[in-house]
């Protein structure tokens, strides 16, 4: 399949780079990184413009990710009733929503190139936690510009070793992207409330036990 | 104490702990990945590629540093078709195979070919 899309690049050029940068930022399965390094490929050998490549990749990118923030904060609202009924989803949308207000702009920035992979989901979270257009776009541009330059200078610069930089680039984002919601997901298990009879937690804090039934004289201060 | 702490994690967490493991699976998974293309790439045997059907011909031109011009008239190609052709296309009117397009082209090299400096890249593999 990547053949066949590489060699449309070669025809149709640009609209396939628009389109698989809009369709990847929709997580659907388009190796769109393997097609930049080669439209960079292609820029370098003089097949490609750099100036429209660019921005048919950009374009793509940034309409797709607002395709996917805006579907979620369309669809938002709708899902608020059957939220207030789960409190544990409720506050898990709060926790969600306190995490955009004060992250939000990295969160949306890194996961343009840097964490790539994550980037369409970002995309859900921010739409649906009402995260504003104003300061997505802020952050979005910059990020897929960054994409964008990276994997098309990549391209450029190691045209003639296009594989090998396609899977070395393919494992380390897929890699870093783990690596993230690994330490998210720890983060979250430790952040959970300590067992309740637990006398101390060497992470939680120095609260003092319960006493179920104070006997005289008997106090269990660590 | 942390083994209480693991064990109420395993209790009442299950599902965000399984979700935790395979996470880091899965990097650890992209991490041995990443290492093994390293090192794969890494030696210069691997780089060296044949020609792939998706290749645009300047492209090939760059990689086996011959210009454009020299390969259309090598292959008898019409003057002035070659902008945008792939060599699946250049096969079809050619009626060349693929392997006898890079015959010529490595005959065109002469001895260079046996250096390393133009490798070609295959067209998907691995990824």
């Amino acid at each position: 399949m990547s053949d066949f899309l590489l060699e449309q690049v070669v025809h149709y050029g640009t609209l396939v780079l628009f389109l698989a940068t809009y369709l990847s930022c929709l997580a659907l399965p388009v190796p769109a990184s393997l097609l930049m390094l080669a439209g960079g490929a292609f820029v370098a050998s003089g097949d490609l413009a750099a100036t429209e490549t660019a921005l048919a990749c950009l374009a793509g990118a940034v309409a797709g990710d607002l395709t996917g923030y805006g579907a979620a904060r369309a669809f938002a609202p709708r899902f608020q009733g059957w939220l207030a009924t789960r409190p544990r989803r409720a506050a898990l949308m709060a926790r969600a929503r306190a995490f955009f207000a004060r992250w939000g702009g990295s969160a949306v920035y890194f996961s343009r190139w840097l964490l790539s992979p994550l980037g369409p989901y970002v995309n859900l979270a921010a739409g649906a936690t009402g995260f504003s257009l104003r300061r997505f776009l802020i952050w979005e541009i910059p990020g897929e510009a960054t994409w964008v330059a990276l994997y098309l200078g990549l391209g450029f610069l190691f045209s003639e070793h296009l594989t090998a930089v396609a899977d070395v680039l393919g494992n380390l984002s897929g890699f870093l992207a783990g690596l993230a919601v690994t330490a998210l997901l720890g983060y979250l298990l430790l952040m959970r409330p300590a067992p309740p009879r637990a006398a101390s937690g060497a992470a939680s804090p120095p609260v003092p036990a319960p006493v179920t039934k104070p006997s005289a004289g008997h106090e269990t201060q660590p | 104490m942390m083994r209480d702490r693991l064990i109420h994690i395993w209790q009442h967490q299950r599902a965000l702990l399984a979700a935790f493991v395979i996470a880091a699976l899965l990097t650890l998974f992209f991490a041995v990945r990443m290492v093994v293309f390293s090192l794969y790439w890494a030696d210069p045997a691997h780089r060296f590629q044949p020609l792939e059907p998706w290749m645009p011909l300047r492209y090939v031109s760059r990689s086996w540093q011959i210009p454009p011009g020299e390969i259309a008239r090598a292959l008898s190609l019409p003057p002035g078709s070659s902008r945008h052709l792939t060599m699946e296309d250049i096969a079809r009117l050619t009626g060349l195979g693929l392997d006898q397009i890079e015959a010529r082209l490595k005959a065109m090299r002469g001895s260079d070919n046996d250096t390393n400096g133009g490798g070609i890249p295959d067209g998907g593999g691995g990824g």
